[in-house]
């Protein structure tokens, strides 16, 4: 589609203006049939960007919308249900995680007949009654439900739903009585399920999710292109007669496996791009030696060392990204590499006990674009033997990376003059350093990386000076100085006067910043792409959601605010009501040391639980 | 008394504007019409649809109040190239039939 | 204006719009059919545009795109055909004209429609990936019309009659040809090649092949070659009127394929027209035509050039291996330069200074100037020759030019230590004689050579001219102080020649009269006064006198001879007659140079101021000789001196290039020693490469001769074999 032209959207932009902008084009006309799709589309999003959506203005878009997604609103209720009902041309609606979607709001999209893909994902309230409704939809031919209340009754009932060719059954504790009814979906070609025997009558199967179900073993599907099988108990995959399956990806991620030998003994291993088996109980890696086309490889989080790496070796042809982090890979190993890796553009090993002997291999993979050293033994120099006082710089080895774009040297010892390699690193955009020595010349060494447009230099002791006579590179667009407690406002925002164009990231600015956001915009300024806290304008209380995170930022943030917490900020800033800690369980990312800087300090009755990660199980 | 270079817009309920060509062409639509193929010298071809040889354009499906608006946009654009950034007020009770009228001229 | 619409724009009205049904979009594409049928009529201008426009946007807003998308196809398939129908009822001549009208005509009203369709064009379109609607008018015409069988081979034909014709020399209407390859190169490059271009080039391929068959049984090498040349220049004209850019190198090659590539050896080979004759005649123009045709096909340019050089090198071999030419040596390396420089002609004037060509001469030059072991004299001989005489008068530029072209032919030669040796000798021949024309020329020459060889090329001839300097400075010192002293005796003149620096002479002595001896012995004790630690000795086998002599009648005549003919006629101011063994007994001049020197004296017609008893041309031992009293001549002044230098006698000849292999030793043994000093180890092969490396720009050293000079140094203990490997050496500190 082409893009709006000016004329339109300054009109919707006027149309979105206020409440009042609403009213006055609302009271014209009931429907928008002249209106093409895509600009209805536009308009709405305009709309519910500004929070302006209510549920009777729908009806305005009753003839011109084929598509809604109204992912993530929890305002939709029941009532705006009803008047999705009445929409004549749409054909997909997307409400996952829209946690106030009940059985009677689906009620209301009950025999609509272009509706085509319905996406429900995680509405935690539409159980089987629910789905009783969904049938009734006969043209469905997408459906997701993974984390609603469905039981093995609703899934059996979805079996008259003939036009399936999607069915995403993620985390439903499906039994095989239920997936026997399903075989009767001959067009099924995307299903997420348990009980997998009965997955033979599905041939066409071409992608299936299985996490965290209680599947131990099923049977062969000559199809099957991708298979997510992560937190399982994994017993066997795809033992049976027929074609091997092309499996071309494989997540194995926190699996357990029951027999490893056997495991994966019935794979088409040859044609696997992309393996996860992250976290997992894998200890033997004799099963990598066949997988030559494997672009992707997570070994993260897994126990394996050196002696693994040989594996590695045989299939590096193609290798493109590999994670090795939280291994016990060590800079042997990952000599053992060189050499065999010639298209490898990632590469992670963070957390690992690599030292600086390993930068002189990685300096010799040619196509190396992103690579993560955080949290390693790297100290950037090595000295000499016999001669203490003279020492490289180890950096100097990445300096043969020329596409190197990315470099996380965060949590690793590396100072101010080791840094020096880096400022001829020509293609070098996003740099991360977290280190409590670096210092101003840092800053200095750095700003002659042409091509940097985002930097992390956090812990590091910046004095306002430095910063001042900080020439940032002209593609600088983020500066990330976290935790440089010496700083002050004055200095960051005359450093912003100075460079507009740099936006930067500081605890301070966060709290400067925050006086003007909305909820909605909290929301997504969080850094792991997990939801931040939400919150419900209208209810004074804590609401007790399944998942409460707090990024190191946002709680450094709540040094500032008044800990008072009955009324919230009228900006909607975050601030939990940190007396009630029973009630609060906090998980934390990225804590560097356990401990919290500066201000929280003072707040001795917090209890906190450190370092504990969460993942939502990955919808592939 | 019409000079070569306007073109006069009609509304649907009758109302005349006239304008200057380069504002009208700022709509590709209106564009279109009014440099679509003429004549051929040598040939006996009656080219040009009937509003290049008027030189005005009926819109049956426009009002008067919309067509309006739209010239003044049209004009706003033309100074808006030209490097004179002012705002473009809609109000509110237009902006629907306003953005119909844009699609439909391809402006 | 359709009465319906009326009603829908108003603002206070309550819309709830009726569902479009599908009459709806019926009657509307009813009413866009009747549009492009109009359009397709020439009716447009009773169409309102914004009509048109209108129900379109309405249909595909009602997602009845796929509908008016559909019936454009239908209703424009429809038209083509009927169009198609009235190209194919178009008699002859009209065809074409029909066709491109009907193009005009279509793109036309494509582009109306486009215009009236642009909603669609731009959102349902690109939506579902079809064709838009320009492209789909082109591709409709090319489907239904041009790939109209009836149509298809007509145009086909038509078009290449009409390259047929006007290949013929008929007028055709090329403004109607190139809207056609015009319409064809729109309707997509693949159309234009298949439709009409591949066809062409075959085309064309049969028709240059006959009509060069044709003119090589009936034309010249010339004459064809200038139809070739017509003919590719009128293809070039053709495709820059009316066909596609793109084709001109497809059909040039073409014509060159077929009129030049496939009868090259023929044309070149021609009797009495083919290159040979060209060059021999001289033919400039031709020469030049054919160098620019045959350039155009690879390998065109090599076939010329290998004939003209294996004619080069017969004509020079001829010239060298012609025992009547080589008796003149100065005309025959005259011949040489004359070779050389009109192929020079030929190569600026008609091949354009090609470099190739510049290398082939030259290696041509360099191979046959070769085969003949005298080349070295001959040159010299020829330097010496005009140094001598021939350069007189002639101004400095002209000698610099003459002798640049020797320099020229020195560097083709091998061995150049041979002219060296030759040149040493002429060269002191000439200064002693003081018959140089120009001392300047002289220099510059040295010049040129010691910046072609170098310094140590060189260094003697300077010497030699240093000498002459230096004896005219002693003389100037000795006259200054002696000069009372002589009197009435004879004026002595003596040039004090280096030994180092001047060819090697035996020395010989012969006694000389008194009167001389007295002021010999004078400058001796000069000269050895001014410079000690020096030795004199008399070279009295070169060396002039002029006498007075007074004959019978009292004639005086001033009479030029050789030293040696001095110390005869000498005598017979004491005696009238005198025996052969007598002059012997008294001179001690050796007999080969007495005998020609009484020769000269006595047996040259004009010359004979001795007569010889008994007359005869030889010399024998009772030969006697009398002053002749009755000599007359009609100069006062009569030269009777020995002859300039000549090309040497067969013995002369081997004796020389004996002494130049004895140079050469010495000289291998140097590079050899030079060579192992800095490689320390070497193995035979490389030995001997190396040394020729070092030498060539001297001489070609023989690999015998190498292998002689190394167990020379072996025994000598300069090198040792390697115990191992025989074939190594090693250098021995």
């Amino acid at each position: 589609m082409e893009k709006e032209s000016e004329l339109i959207r300054r009109c919707i932009e006027a149309a979105c203006q206020s409440k009042e902008s609403v009213e006055k084009w609302r009271k014209q006309r009931r429907t928008l049939e002249r209106l093409p799709s895509h600009l209805s589309q536009s308009l709405l999003r305009n709309l519910l960007r500004r929070r302006l959506l209510f549920p009777s203005l729908l009806e305005v878009f009753k003839y011109s919308m084929e598509e809604i997604d109204l992912r993530g609103e929890n305002s939709v209720d029941a009532e705006w249900m009803a008047y999705l009902g009445a929409f004549r041309h749409l054909r997909s609606l997307n409400l996952g995680d829209c946690h106030r979607i009940n059985n009677s709001a689906i009620w209301s999209i009950v025999g609509m007949t272009s509706l085509k893909e319905v996406d429900l994902s995680r509405c935690m309230k539409v159980t089987d009654a629910g789905v009783k409704h969904l049938v009734s939809i006969s043209t469905l031919e997408k459906l997701w439900i993974s984390e609603t209340g469905v039981t093995a009754n609703g899934v059996a009932l979805l079996a008259s739903l003939k036009n399936l060719s999607v069915l995403d059954l993620g985390g439903l504790p499906v039994t095989d009585s239920a997936l026997n009814s399903l075989q009767a979906l001959t067009k099924l070609r995307k299903i997420s399920n348990q009980g997998a025997l009965v997955l033979q009558r599905f041939p066409k199967l071409s992608f299936l999710n299985l996490a965290w179900t209680n599947v131990t073993r099923f049977p062969n599907l000559s199809a099957l292109e991708c298979l997510n099988m992560s937190n399982c108990t994994i017993d066997s995959i795809l033992e049976g007669n027929g074609d091997k399956a092309p499996l071309l990806k494989l997540v194995c991620t926190g699996a357990t496996f029951m027999n490893e030998a056997e495991a994966f003994l019935y794979i088409k291993t040859s044609s696997l791009s992309l393996l996860d088996v992250s976290k997992s109980s894998l200890s033997r890696f004799g099963i990598l030696a066949d997988m030559k086309m494997l672009e992707h490889l997570d070994l993260s989080s897994v126990t394996m060392g050196d002696d693994s790496v040989e594996m590695i070796l045989c299939i590096g042809a193609n290798l493109k990204n590999l994670n090795l982090s939280s291994t016990r890979v060590s800079s042997d190993g990952i000599g053992i590499l060189v050499g065999h890796v010639p298209k490898l553009e990632n590469l992670s090993l963070s957390h690992t006990a690599i030292d600086d002997v390993a930068l002189s291999y990685i300096g010799l993979m040619p196509s190396l674009k992103v690579v993560d050293l955080s949290s390693t033994n790297i100290k950037g120099f090595i000295l000499q033997p016999g001669t203490e006082s003279h020492m490289d710089s180890t950096l100097t080895a990445l300096q043969n990376l020329s596409y190197l774009e990315s470099l996380n040297l965060e949590h690793t010892q590396v100072r101010d003059p080791d840094l020096h390699p880096l400022s001829s690193c020509k293609k070098l955009s996003h740099l991360s350093l977290k280190c409590a020595s670096l210092t101003d010349a840092t800053l200095h060494l750095l700003s002659s990386l042409p091509k940097l447009t985002t930097l992390h230099v956090r812990d590091a002791v910046l004095t306002t000076n430095g910063l001042d006579a900080f020439i940032p590179p002209t593609t600088l667009r983020v500066l990330d100085l976290m935790g440089c407690w010496l700083l002050t406002e004055d200095a960051i925002s005359q450093f912003l006067k100075k460079h507009p164009q740099v936006e930067i990231r500081h605890e301070i600015v966060q709290n400067l910043s925050t006086e003007h956001q909305t909820i909605s915009d909290r929301l997504s300024t969080s850094q792991q792409s997990l939801k931040g806290p939400q919150w419900n304008k209208k209810q004074g209380n804590l609401p007790m959601p399944e998942f409460l995170l707090y990024n190191r930022e946002e709680l450094l943030a709540l040094q500032f605010s008044p800990l008072s917490l009955q009324s919230p900020h009228d900006a909607g800033s975050v601030t939990p009501n940190l007396a009630d800690e029973e009630d609060l369980q906090l998980y934390l990312l990225e804590f560097s040391d356990g401990k919290l800087k500066t201000g929280l300090a003072s707040h001795s009755h917090l209890s906190i639980i450190p370092i504990v990660t969460l993942g939502v199980a990955p919808s592939v | 008394m019409k000079r070569k270079d306007t073109v006069k817009l009609i509304s649907t309920d009758e109302m005349e504007f006239v304008i200057d060509k380069d504002a009208a062409m700022v709509s590709q639509t209106i564009r279109n019409m009014l440099t679509s193929p003429g004549p051929i010298d040598n040939w006996v071809f009656l080219g040009g649809f009937a509003e290049t040889e008027l030189g005005e354009v009926t819109f049956p499906e426009i009002s008067a109040v919309i067509l309006e608006k739209i010239c003044q946009y049209f004009y706003w654009a033309l100074q808006y190239s030209r490097g004179k950034e002012t705002e473009f007020h809609i109000e509110p009770e237009l902006t629907l039939e306003l953005m119909m009228a844009a699609n439909y001229l391809h402006t | 204006m359709s009465s319906q619409k009326k009603k829908a724009f108003q603002i206070e009205a309550f819309k709830h719009r009726v569902v479009v049904d599908p009459k709806y979009a019926e009657k509307t594409w009813k009413i866009l059919e009747h549009a492009i049928h109009e359009i397709y009529n020439h009716n447009a201008s009773g169409l309102s545009f914004e009509e048109l426009y209108r129900n379109a946007y309405n249909m595909v807003l009602h997602k009845f795109g796929e509908k008016l998308y559909s019936g454009l196809v239908t209703t424009m398939t429809s038209h083509l055909k009927e169009i198609s129908n009235s190209i194919e009822a178009a008699q002859g001549g009209l065809f074409l004209d029909e066709l491109n009208r009907k193009w005009a005509e279509h793109n036309k009203a494509l582009q109306m429609i486009r215009d009236i369709l642009m909603y669609m064009d731009r959102t349902f379109i690109p939506n579902t990936h079809k064709t838009p609607v320009h492209e789909l008018g082109l591709n409709l015409w090319r489907d239904v019309v041009i790939h109209s069988h009836a149509i298809q081979s007509r145009l086909q034909a038509i078009l290449l009659e009409n390259v047929r014709r006007e290949r013929s020399g008929e007028v055709i209407d090329r403004g109607l040809m190139r809207s056609i390859t015009k319409m064809l190169m729109d309707l997509g490059p693949s159309v234009y090649q298949d439709n009409f271009e591949k066809h062409f080039l075959e085309v064309s391929a049969d028709f240059y092949r006959l009509e060069s068959q044709e003119f090589i049984e009936s034309c010249d090498c010339g004459e064809y070659l200038k139809k070739a040349e017509r003919r590719l220049n009128e293809e070039i004209e053709r495709v820059s009127h009316y066909l596609d850019t793109r084709s001109e190198v497809k059909i040039t090659n073409v014509v060159e394929t077929e009129m030049i590539e496939s009868h090259m050896h023929r044309l070149v080979q021609m009797e009495n027209s083919g290159l040979i004759n060209m060059i021999v005649d001289e033919k400039y123009e031709d020469l030049g035509r054919m160098y620019c045709l045959f350039r155009r096909v690879s390998s065109g340019l090599v076939l010329i050039r290998d004939v003209m050089t294996s004619y080069i090198r017969d004509t020079g071999k001829q010239l060298l291996t012609d025992p009547e030419r080589l008796k003149d040596p100065v005309d025959f390396v005259q011949q040489l330069l004359d070779l050389k420089d009109k192929y020079d002609k030929i190569i600026t004037s008609a091949f354009r200074n090609d470099k190739t060509f510049q290398n082939a001469l030259n290696s041509s030059f360099e191979y046959f100037i070769n085969l003949n072991s005298r080349s070295p004299e001959f040159i010299s001989l020829f330097v010496d020759d005009k140094l001598r005489k021939g350069l007189r008068g002639v101004t400095e530029e002209d000698v610099e030019l003459v002798l640049d072209k020797v320099m020229m032919l020195f560097r083709y030669l091998q061995e150049k230590d041979v002219f060296e040796k030759y040149y040493k000798q002429h060269l002191a021949k000439r200064l002693l004689s003081g018959k140089s024309v120009s001392d300047d020329a002289e220099r510059s020459l040295i010049v040129k050579l010691k910046t072609e060889c170098g310094y140590q090329f060189t260094s003697k001839l300077e010497g030699m001219f240093t000498d002459m300097k230096t004896s005219q400075d002693t003389m100037q010192g000795f006259h200054a102080s002696h000069g009372s002293d002589i009197g009435d005796g004879p004026m002595l003149s003596v040039q004090v020649l280096t030994t180092g620096s001047w060819p090697t002479q035996l020395i010989t002595t012969c006694n000389l009269p008194a009167e001389i001896l007295g002021i010999c012995e004078k400058f001796r004790n000069y000269y050895l006064g001014t410079h000690t630690g020096r030795r004199l000795s008399w070279q009295t086998n070169m060396g002039t006198a002029d006498l007075k002599a007074t004959f019978g009648k009292g004639q005086k005549h001033e009479l030029n001879v050789s030293t040696y003919q001095m110390c005869v006629l000498m005598l017979f101011n004491d005696a009238d007659r005198l025996s052969y063994k007598e002059i012997e007994q008294v001179t001690e001049i050796p007999t080969s140079d007495l005998k020609r020197c009484l020769q000269s004296l006595a047996c040259v017609k004009g010359k004979n101021v001795l007569r010889k008893e008994p007359m005869s041309k030889d010399i024998a031992d009772t030969d006697t000789f009398l002053f002749n009293d009755k000599y007359t001549s009609k100069f006062f002044k009569v030269k009777i001196g020995t002859v300039a230098a000549q090309r040497e006698s067969e013995p002369e000849n081997q004796e020389t290039r004996q002494r130049v292999e004895e140079d050469r030793k010495p000289q291998i043994e140097a590079a050899i020693v030079r060579i192992m000093k800095a490689r320390r180890v070497l193995d035979h092969n490389n030995i001997v490469a190396e040394v020729t490396k070092q030498l060539q720009s001297r001489f070609l050293p023989n690999p015998v001769v190498i292998k002689k000079r190394i167990e020379s140094l072996i025994e000598r203990e300069f090198l040792e074999r390697d115990k191992g490997d025989r074939k190594l050496y090693r250098y021995l500190a």
